[in-house]
């Protein structure tokens, strides 16, 4: 029961990150495409809109996890989220250059990164 | 014509000499290939002896290379064609459609802010990420966006937030042609690529980089903002190990020529990691001698006693990793014994090769065995190429650090000046400098 539990409490956050993912503007972007017509290269907007769909709730899982538990290491986001060490530094490094988190010291022999103000 | 030059590369040498020659009021071409003036200078955090800060040095000589009376310059340009016609070289350039009107765009970046598309920035050496549409790096000149049409999914999103109305699908090439009496070739080197003899399993293992990525992850501005980690799993390293003479063989002797800038750079990124992380534990891995000029003596001296830094002649044999993305350092000692050391991160310090460059054909330079420029000087300097009228200087000519290619780059606009009087009727106006 209680992996159960925990198997619910790990699906809602993945829902709730969905959500916030939905309300950003890349995601919103890629769901109003196939309307904004004729210009978009679709071969190409087929390759990339998975992607980018994927990317935007992954980092949204990300941003969740800082917001909820304060700064936390990229190992401590990879236990969380359950991806990867590497995809977690990909998705830091882009939030980061966007301004989205920012470095808040050390633990554990690696960086912890903040939700920025 | 005459009081004309032309500066192929806008990297330190290519800057220097372009403001020398313009300084003595001959107009000046200057040609870059890439978005953005600053060539290889621009993605290095700090530079050696004097651990300066490389932004800072050379960001205001990028922007008075854009601002100078006497400077054109091409960026996102490349030299295509040069012929000689007398004393005058007519030279095509290619001018590449940015889609972005340089002289509409206020480098503002909302375009990027809504740019859909994610990739992997070079300038980075592709750890940090970039849009579609993007400077290659936020001290960029000039600033004015470029698009990436290869991965532009053409959505319209940027040209409909811009408020220059600067984006410009229907930019086309377009080709420029211009008439020089002097060439000053600066078209600078490549570093090595490890995975041309990949050893050292860098195209297998993460946290295997080169120079050049400890050089981004280094940088204040770089993508991780100065903080060094390794790239498999965001760990700091505390134990790190530098590999020399990651090289290529000479194409016709067989042997490895020196790069003569691998020892130094690798001692001052060893300085700034000490710096970061007090308690890493450095090794530098050398087979040949260590470049021994007396201008690093010093500074050798000082990163052994004072930073602790360890150099160990050794013969590597192998690098391989473990499960926990450790790296295992298999080398032989001089006395013949194996010996295993385990570290977090590697780093190559690669050489230095020639950039490859279309117009060597039409101008009939002579390369040397390693491919650069060949001088054919009668004196000591180095900078007369094969061809009358055309001087080279920087790493085009052989690998060098910064402070020599300015010294040569100077050289260069002075033998070119000297050139174009005396072709004769240079019809000047000197800039008058506080």
């Amino acid at each position: 029961m209680i992996g159960g539990l925990s198997e619910k409490k790990k699906l809602a956050k993945k829902t709730d990150a969905a959500i916030e993912a939905f309300k950003t503007e890349r995601l919103r972007w890629v769901l109003g495409i196939s309307q904004v017509g004729p210009k978009v290269d679709e071969q190409k907007y087929k390759a990339v809109s998975s992607k980018i769909m994927k990317d935007e709730i992954d980092r949204q899982m990300i941003i969740g996890e800082i917001k909820e538990k304060g700064p936390r290491t990229i190992k401590e986001l990879s236990e969380a989220t359950k991806l990867n060490t590497k995809e977690v530094l990909r998705h830091i490094i882009a939030l980061r250059k966007i301004g989205t988190i920012s470095e808040a010291g050390e633990k554990d022999g690696g960086y912890l990164y903040k939700a920025s103000e | 014509m005459k009081s004309v030059g032309l500066v192929v590369g806008a990297g330190v040498a290519g800057i220097q000499a372009a403001i020398r020659l313009a300084d003595q009021g001959f107009t000046v071409y200057l040609v870059e290939k890439n978005p953005s003036v600053g060539g290889r200078v621009a993605q290095l955090s700090k530079t050696y002896p004097e651990l300066d800060c490389a932004s800072h040095t050379w960001t205001p000589r990028m922007i008075e290379v854009s601002k100078h009376p006497n400077i054109k310059l091409l960026t996102y340009s490349e030299v295509k064609d040069v012929r000689r016609q007398g004393d005058i070289f007519k030279v095509k350039i290619l001018k590449k459609p940015r889609f972005v009107d340089e002289n509409k765009c206020t480098g503002c970046g909302v375009c990027a802010q809504h740019c859909p598309v994610e990739i992997a920035n070079d300038f980075d050496e592709r750890i940090g990420v970039r849009n579609a549409i993007y400077v290659p790096f936020p001290n960029a000149v000039p600033q004015a966006y470029t698009i990436d049409r290869e991965h532009c999914l053409k959505c319209g999103l940027c040209q409909n937030v811009c408020m220059s109305k600067a984006v410009d699908f229907q930019q086309r090439p377009e080709t420029i042609e211009v008439e020089a009496g002097a060439i000053i070739v600066a078209s600078g080197f490549n570093p090595f690529d490890p995975r041309k003899h990949d050893e050292y399993n860098f195209s297998r293992y993460d946290n295997v980089v080169t120079g050049l990525t400890l050089e981004r992850l280094l940088s204040l501005s770089g993508p991780t903002g100065g903080h060094v980690l390794r790239l498999s799993d965001g760990k700091i390293p505390k134990r790190i190990a530098f590999i020399q003479c990651v090289s290529p063989g000479n194409p016709k002797s067989g042997k490895i020529y020196c790069s003569e800038v691998c020892c130094m750079y690798a001692t001052k990124q060893a300085e700034l990691l000490k710096e970061l992380i007090p308690d890493a534990d450095i090794n530098i891995y050398y087979a040949e001698p260590l470049v021994n000029d007396e201008r690093f003596e010093e500074y050798y001296k000082k990163a052994r006693t004072e930073y602790g830094i360890k150099y160990s002649k050794a013969r590597l044999t192998e690098v391989v990793e473990k499960p926990t993305h450790n790296l295992l350092i298999r080398t032989v000692s001089e006395s013949g014994k194996p010996i295993e050391h385990e570290a977090d991160m590697v780093v190559l310090s690669t050489g230095l090769v020639p950039s490859a460059s279309d117009f060597v054909d039409a101008l009939r330079l002579k390369l040397d065995d390693g491919g650069f420029f060949e001088a054919v000087d009668s004196d000591s300097n180095s900078i007369q190429t094969s061809t009358e009228g055309v001087f080279v200087a920087g790493a085009a000519e052989g690998p060098k650090d910064i402070a020599k290619s300015v010294k040569q780059a100077d050289a260069a606009a002075l033998k070119a000046s000297a050139y174009l009087r005396k072709l004769g009727e240079a019809k000047t106006t000197p800039i008058r400098r506080s």
